[in-house]
């Protein structure tokens, strides 16, 4: 039942594909593909809610290779993975029936329409593989069809490079996780998951081999430092609703990745695995927050906040390491949740803000910061919906991003169980490091959110905004009310990513001790019940709602009661102040010291707004500054001056660019090889023939 | 940091105990010229009004006839009357001069043969005591300053009054840098074209109840620079004023009588007319 | 006669007419004019150039002096027209002067790349308020208010305004940021708001009343204003002071200084956020104006000017009084300025902020404590001495580095040495030598000039044959300072320093608009 289900929701992707091809011909047939998207997106919700309660099923094709068949199974891990991907699959079927349009003509909306479902299709077939070899077919197939989506509006200039930067990166990923696969013993016929997950047959250092290779592999997809180069140049290329996609499905395939292979196809492994993850992702997380401060342009800033979200999940993946090769199963299982339920929550809201700017690009023609303003007048639907977008990935209570944050440094507080004082300061400054980036991310989204919607609108184009079609806004109210619905119902939120969390390694009471059931067994809490924690008990099925990092000890949150107070102590507020407040006003010209008429050039921009930033880590990368002049006569006289920002991305100019230089040179000696002459060829052929028969 | 503290400290207190009555004349010098209209003979009006650089002093007819008319407002302070005739036109260094009506800075007196020099009026010392505007702004009230043209003498004098001396703020009083915060609009400078809207712009920008406070000869008269091409004063032809301050520029303290008796905490002192038998 | 001056002239092919020992006047054709005053330029510094169209046909002026020399050149020359040749491209100090020409009088100095109105905002372009049939400005609409400002462009430039109305008790001016963040990457400086047409006012007035306009140029300058003006009077007239005439108006001149250095370091100390330093200083200043008050009847040392001499005299107490009050002032000073050059949050914002380069200075001709903290070593007291500055010892302070630093180290010295100036005269009073004679009225014109607190003050004053001013012209130091304000705001600094900057320059936009 539960592979079957799957099986329909593959099938009604390739149907809506179809439709989406035949879009070039008629063009009605993309109001159905939209609607077969949206029915087959559904059904993968439900299909991950049965996977989630433990649902299990087997699929295996009359197809076979020494590398391995082509197995599917249903499996609780890939369970909120699912749910992630049927969420915001159908939210941005339903948003690409609005959007699809402004992409292009029929072509290339076909184009888009056709391949969009194929890489769902491919998603989902990635989540049931049930074996390396299915898995990469998978994986190839998404990494493909993602890839020309990339370059659907390729005449753009720089989008094509972009895409090729995607796929080079990928193709390198693809090999990496081939021959993790490999030393695993995975790429094997007979050989499954289920299987090695019993047997793990790596060992020692070829198990470390692996383990650094499955990193490498997935850490392309994951968006680890110094392989993240692709996120902020496709997301900015590709058109918004492939942009949402890449940055919430395809990045959670990355750490589903990395959770799969490192975690159940690999033995408890060495501590240094998990410091070194844990470097990594919190290096990933701090140079993603700060470029995301920087740039002017909403996508990048987007894709940034991306490369820095996953850079935290991949940490807290490093901390469950830490934790597990200690022998702290408990910490370690907590710690996996927080991966797995932060990998939910930014899929939800990252599309929701991709679908956002998208919205603004349709709305407002552009995506420049520094030239948007006032859009929230303007556009009201899409400003609320970016504003629980920015609001949850900054990191505010009651919504997501601050639950896990939360979560996620509670966890690292709890490194005083670790034994070796190294390596409890080592996980101490991992946490003031990545506490320095959750507080830069909510000025980045500050920035974001006050630089496009709030103020004076900066240009023509912001000023004659125009509200976007109403499937554009259902497809974000979709993700970004599911968002708000799981950050406010802890127990959905946290139910399913415990259920995947111990189907990966399991851990008894690992939903009773992150998720204290008050409403199912009040009477052995003295403490909660005293201040209110039944409240709502009849109400709302589940544990309870009181969030704890495994222990009372520590601290403990309620996303519901904070939002409950929240809107109590407003409502209070403001009926108050209408009650008793006076009635006259007068209005008056806003005040610049009576110079004139105030002007929207008179804002702070966006990227004035975190000049302080430039300056201050103006050490990771080199911060350029010039005043350039054009004058008559003499430089007293200018009549133009133009201020110059520039900033070197480190990983680009000292990784990047010299292994393609050095690629190129390594090439162009082979090239020296090819000499074109035949006697040469026929030499070469000889000269093996001899080493073959010498080796035989 | 400790070195300023120590020094600071060791300056000890040197605030004015003004409004309480306090040292006369420990400003230095006057901020206004009163008339003691007993001591003046006919002959030295007219020579007054001949010497006189604004309209401060105007006289009409001839020394058996005639009329002087004397406004404090348009006095610019250039010592010529209080030199020429010092027991008539008298420069005493007593702050209070400030007014609430305009009409108040004005005194005729007038002489014929047979009648000596007499005011053409006598004016009872008012007490205008302003009650609402000691109810909304007696305990604390913030001023925004408008330059609509000084010559920044009075802009000095009014930096002078955060000095230690001085100092304002003891008594509730305090600038502020945007009108919206503002209680009171203190105008110094004759009105330029040049700075008209901005003077009503700030105006418009404040919220009501307003206090409109007009500080020094240019800004009650225009003073020597009335009747020239680029003046648009004087102020109240533009803003309903509340209290005036003559002095060309006016003390420190003499600005604050005029704060003071806006709001309400201070009486105006006479007039510009003294009897001989008034202290000095 | 002197000999440096003469040289140059000779070398220049003009002829000198001295009309006093240190006053020479020439006159070239309106061709020539441009390339005469660019050649003396060379070695001379322009100090003022201005027309004149209410006395007969229209005429240009340029003031020269200099430096080793201590007379002045007026070079003239008559325009048949209503342009002339500009100076700017070759000698930019002469950029404004030519502006405020244009506006005044309507000459149109030709090759100005901005020859665009200095003071006069938004007024059509027919209407020159100094030409002698300049009427009806009643009628002419208010200005409303558009100005215009570089144009600044770059990725998240935005636009800071500030002014005319601004915090605290201060003057109007505009100031128009254009700021990439934190950083001031171009000022705009709109000034003339406080323009009240003194030279226009003062014109057809008796040279009495004139001085009392001059003396409200601007308030903490008015005394030097007044004594430029009135040595330009009297020099026109041949009319000599009397020797304790001379002392008291150099002595009322440096207590001038004095209030006004110390408020202006007070401001300096505020702006840094320094407020016992404020505070001291402001106890300083007020002792200062007590002091004036008491011995001129003015706190500001209004009225105590005649012309021939002074309206008062300082008896012997008077004098006592002031003396024993000059040890506690440079005690405190001295001390306080030393603290303040001790204080590390004080130095800081005011090391590199606001640099003014010698080059620099010296191209726009920079005078007062701005010019000689640039490496302009120049002062009128010492230069071309005046009152009783010949027969006193003191030095004049300057410093290289040109930034806010080197402002305030000068201002500081600067009050140390008006203390200096003040002891000796005060020590050494001369006798009285009884009233002196009125002056008697004919006509002529003559250059005055003074130090005041903000440099060199410059007057050009025309009589008529009753005594009457045909022509005034006045040019404060603030129109030759003001000039490099926006440059100067624009190298490398923060918008959070613009009050340390304006407070190390302290120009007064009155003085300018005048």
């Amino acid at each position: 039942m539960a592979l079957e289900l799957l099986a329909g929701a593959v099938g009604g992707y390739a149907l809506a594909g179809l439709f989406g091809l035949g879009v070039m011909r008629w063009r009605w047939l993309a109001d159905l593909s939209a609607a077969t998207a949206i029915a087959a997106g559904l059904l993968v919700v439900f299909t991950a809610a049965l996977w989630l309660g433990g649902a299990r099923g087997s699929l295996t094709l009359p197809v076979s290779t020494p590398l391995g068949g082509l197995a599917f199974r249903a499996t609780p891990l890939a369970g909120t993975f699912l749910l992630l991907s049927g969420v915001v699959g159908t939210g941005i079927s339903l948003y690409t029936a609005g959007y699809g349009p402004h992409v292009g003509g029929p072509l290339r909306q076909a184009g888009l329409l056709s391949l969009l479902n194929l890489s769902f299709a491919a998603i989902l077939l990635l989540l049931a593989a049930a074996n390396a070899f299915s898995f990469l077919l998978a994986w190839e197939a998404m990494v493909i069809t993602t890839y020309l989506l990339v370059t659907l509006e390729f005449e753009s200039p720089g989008r094509p490079q972009a895409a090729f930067l995607m796929l080079a990166l990928s193709k390198v990923g693809f090999i990496a996780i081939a021959v993790g696969f490999v030393a695993v013993g995975a790429l094997r016929e007979g050989v499954s998951f289920a299987t090695l997950a019993q047997h793990p047959v790596a060992t020692g250092a070829l198990a470390s081999a692996a383990f650094v290779l499955f990193l490498v592999g997935f850490g392309v997809k994951a968006g680890l430092v110094p392989l993240q180069g692709w996120l902020p140049e496709a997301h900015p290329a590709a058109p918004a609703n492939v942009s949402a996609a890449l940055s919430s499905m395809v990045v959670s395939m990355g750490i589903y990745g990395l959770v799969l292979s490192v975690v159940t196809l690999l033995p408890t492994g060495a501590d240094w695995w998990g410091y070194l993850t844990l470097g990594v992702g919190v290096v990933t997380a701090a140079y993603g927050v700060i470029f995301s401060l920087l740039v002017p342009n909403l996508k990048r800033m987007l894709a940034y906040s991306t490369v820095e979200n996953l850079g935290f999940m991949v940490a807290m993946l490093g901390v469950a390491l830490v934790f597990s090769s200690s022998h702290h199963r408990l910490l370690a299982g907590a710690a996996l949740v927080v991966v797995i339920l932060h990998a939910l929550f930014h899929a939800l809201l990252k599309s929701t803000l991709f679908m956002g700017a998208g919205c603004v690009d349709v709305g407002a023609r552009g995506l420049d910061m520094d030239r948007l303003g006032g859009l929230a007048r303007r556009m009201r639907w899409t400003a609320l919906l970016c504003f629980i977008g920015a609001m949850g990935l900054a990191g505010i209570p009651p919504l997501n991003g601050f639950q896990t944050e939360w979560l996620g440094l509670q966890m690292l507080i709890r490194a005083r169980v670790l034994d070796s004082p190294e390596s409890r300061v080592y996980l101490a400054a991992a946490g003031m490091l990545l506490t320095l980036t959750f507080a830069l991310a909510a000025t980045a989204y500050v920035r974001v959110y006050g630089g496009a919607f709030l103020g004076a609108p900066r240009s023509r184009r912001a000023d004659q905004a125009a509200e976007v079609p109403v499937t554009m806004r259902l497809g974000m109210l979709l993700t970004a009310g599911v968002a708000v619905l799981t950050a406010l119902l802890p127990p959905l939120a946290v139910g399913a990513a415990v259920a995947s969390a111990e189907g990966a390694s399991p851990v008894p009471h690992l939903l009773n001790d992150l998720l204290p059931p008050f409403f199912l067994h009040p009477g052995q809490f003295a403490l909660p019940v005293e201040v209110g924690g039944t409240f709502l008990s009849q109400v709302i099925p589940g544990n309870g709602l009181v969030i704890v990092p495994t222990s009372f000890d520590y601290a403990f949150i309620s996303p519901t009661y904070i939002f409950l107070s929240l809107v109590a102590i407003i409502g209070l507020t403001a009926g108050g102040l209408r009650l008793l407040g006076r009635r006259t006003r007068r209005e008056s010209e806003v005040w610049i010291g009576a110079g004139g008429e105030y002007r929207a050039s008179m804002q702070y921009t966006s990227t004035a707004f975190t000049n302080l930033f430039r300056s201050t880590f103006g050490g990771v990368f080199r911060d350029q500054r010039a005043i350039e002049r054009e004058f008559h006569q003499a430089p007293f006289f200018a009549h133009s001056i133009h201020y110059v920002r520039r900033v070197v991305e480190p990983v680009e100019t000292y990784v990047y660019r010299p292994v393609v230089a050095s690629v190129g040179r390594l090439s162009a000696l082979a090239g020296r090889l090819q000499s074109g002459q035949v006697g040469l060829y026929l030499l070469y052929l000889v000269a093996v023939f001899v080493l073959v028969l010498l080796i035989q | 940091m400790s070195r300023w503290l120590t020094r600071g400290l060791r300056s000890g207190v040197r605030t004015t105990r003004f409004p309480d009555p306090g040292e006369a004349g420990e400003e230095g010098a006057a901020s206004s010229v009163r008339l003691r209209w007993q001591a003046l003979a006919p002959a030295q009006a007219l020579v007054a009004a001949r010497d006189c650089p604004t309209t401060a002093i105007e006289a009409s007819g001839t020394e058996s006839v005639g009329e002087m008319r004397f406004d404090a407002g348009a006095c610019i302070m250039c010592g010529r009357c209080s030199r020429a005739f010092p027991e008539a036109f008298t420069a005493a260094p007593d702050p209070r001069v400030s007014v609430l009506q305009r009409d108040r800075l004005r005194a005729t007196v007038r002489w014929s043969a047979g009648e000596p020099l007499a005011p053409a009026a006598l004016h009872e010392v008012a007490v205008a005591v302003r009650r609402k505007a000691h109810r909304l702004f007696g305990r604390s009230l913030h001023i925004r300053h408008v330059d609509a043209g000084s010559c920044n003498g009075c802009e000095s004098e009014l930096q002078q009054l955060a000095s230690p001396y001085v100092d304002l703020q003891r008594l509730g009083l305090f600038f502020t840098p945007t009108p919206r915060h503002a209680d009171a609009l203190l105008v110094t400078g004759v009105v330029t074209r040049n700075l008209r809207s901005a003077l009503l712009a700030t105006y418009a920008a404040m919220p009501a109840p307003k206090l409109v406070v007009a500080a020094g000869a240019c800004a009650i008269s225009c003073g020597s620079f009335a009747g020239g091409p680029m003046t648009v004063g004087p102020l109240d032809r533009l803003l309903p004023v509340d209290a005036y301050v003559p002095g060309c520029p006016p003390t420190p303290q003499a600005l604050l009588h005029g704060l003071l008796l806006a709001i309400g905490r201070a009486s105006e002192r006479a007039n510009v007319l003294e009897e001989a038998s008034d202290g000095a | 006669m002197s000999d440096g001056l003469a040289r140059l002239a000779a070398g220049a092919g003009l002829e000198l007419d001295w009309r006093r020992p240190d006053e020479a006047a020439a006159s070239c054709p309106e061709a020539e004019f441009a390339d005469r005053v660019t050649e003396l330029a060379g070695s001379a510094v322009l100090a003022d150039l201005f027309a004149t169209t209410a006395t007969g046909p229209a005429q240009l002026t340029a003031v020269l002096q200099l430096v080793s020399d201590p007379s002045w050149l007026l070079l003239s020359a008559e325009l048949a027209g209503v342009t002339f040749p500009s100076l700017t491209p070759r000698l930019h100090a002469a950029s404004w002067y030519e502006r405020e020409i244009f506006e005044m009088h309507g000459l149109l100095p030709e090759g100005h790349p901005a020859p665009g109105p200095l003071r006069l905002h938004d007024w059509p372009e027919e209407h020159h308020p100094m030409r002698p049939r300049a009427g009806g400005v009643a009628r002419l609409p208010h200005p409303p208010h558009v100005p215009k400002w570089p144009a600044v462009t770059g990725q998240g430039v935005f636009q800071f305004p500030l002014g005319p109305v601004r915090s605290g008790p201060q003057e109007a001016a505009e100031f128009h940021f254009s700021s990439g963040g934190e950083d001031i990457v171009a000022l705009g400086l709109r000034l003339g708001f406080k323009y009240r047409a003194i030279e226009r006012l003062a014109q057809g007035q008796p040279a009495e009343r004139a001085l009392q306009l001059a003396e409200r140029l601007a308030g903490t300058s008015g005394f030097a204003n007044g004594l430029a003006f009135t040595r330009a009077v009297e020099r026109a007239l041949g009319v000599t002071v009397t020797q304790v005439s001379e002392h008291t108006r150099a002595l009322l001149a440096e207590l001038e200084r004095l209030h006004s250095h110390w408020g202006t370091i007070g401001r300096l100390a505020e702006s840094t956020g320094l407020l016992v330093g404020a505070a001291q200083y402001g106890l300083l200043k007020e002792e200062a104006l007590r002091a004036a008050g008491r011995l001129t009847g003015h706190r500001y040392l209004r009225g105590a000017l005649r012309i021939g001499g002074l309206e008062l005299e300082l008896g012997p107490s008077a004098r006592r009084q002031l003396r024993a009050q000059l040890d506690g002032w440079r005690e405190r000073a001295t001390g306080l300025g030393r603290l303040l050059e001790d204080t590390s949050t004080f130095q800081d914002r005011l090391d590199t902020t606001a640099l003014l380069s010698p080059e620099y200075a010296r191209e726009h001709n920079l005078v007062g404590p701005v010019g000689r903290a640039s490496g302009i070593d120049r002062d009128t007291r010492r230069d071309h001495p005046y009152a009783a500055y010949s027969e006193v010892l003191f030095d004049v302070p300057s410093r290289a580095a040109g930034d806010a630093a080197a402002r305030f180290q000068v201002h500081v010295a600067e009050s140390t040495q008006s203390l200096r100036i003040m002891a000796q005269l005060l020590d050494d009073w001369p006798a009285d030598a009884g009233p002196a004679p009125a002056p008697q009225w004919h006509s002529g014109s003559a250059l005055g000039w003074a130090e005041a607190p903000g440099g060199e003050t410059l007057h050009f004053v025309e009589l008529d044959p009753v005594g009457r001013v045909a022509r005034w012209r006045a040019r404060p130091p603030a129109v030759v300072n003001w000039h490099p304000f926006a440059h100067a705001c624009g190298s490398g600094n923060n918008l959070t320093d613009y009050p340390v900057i304006e407070a190390s320059f302290a120009i007064s936009p009155a003085e300018f608009d005048r």
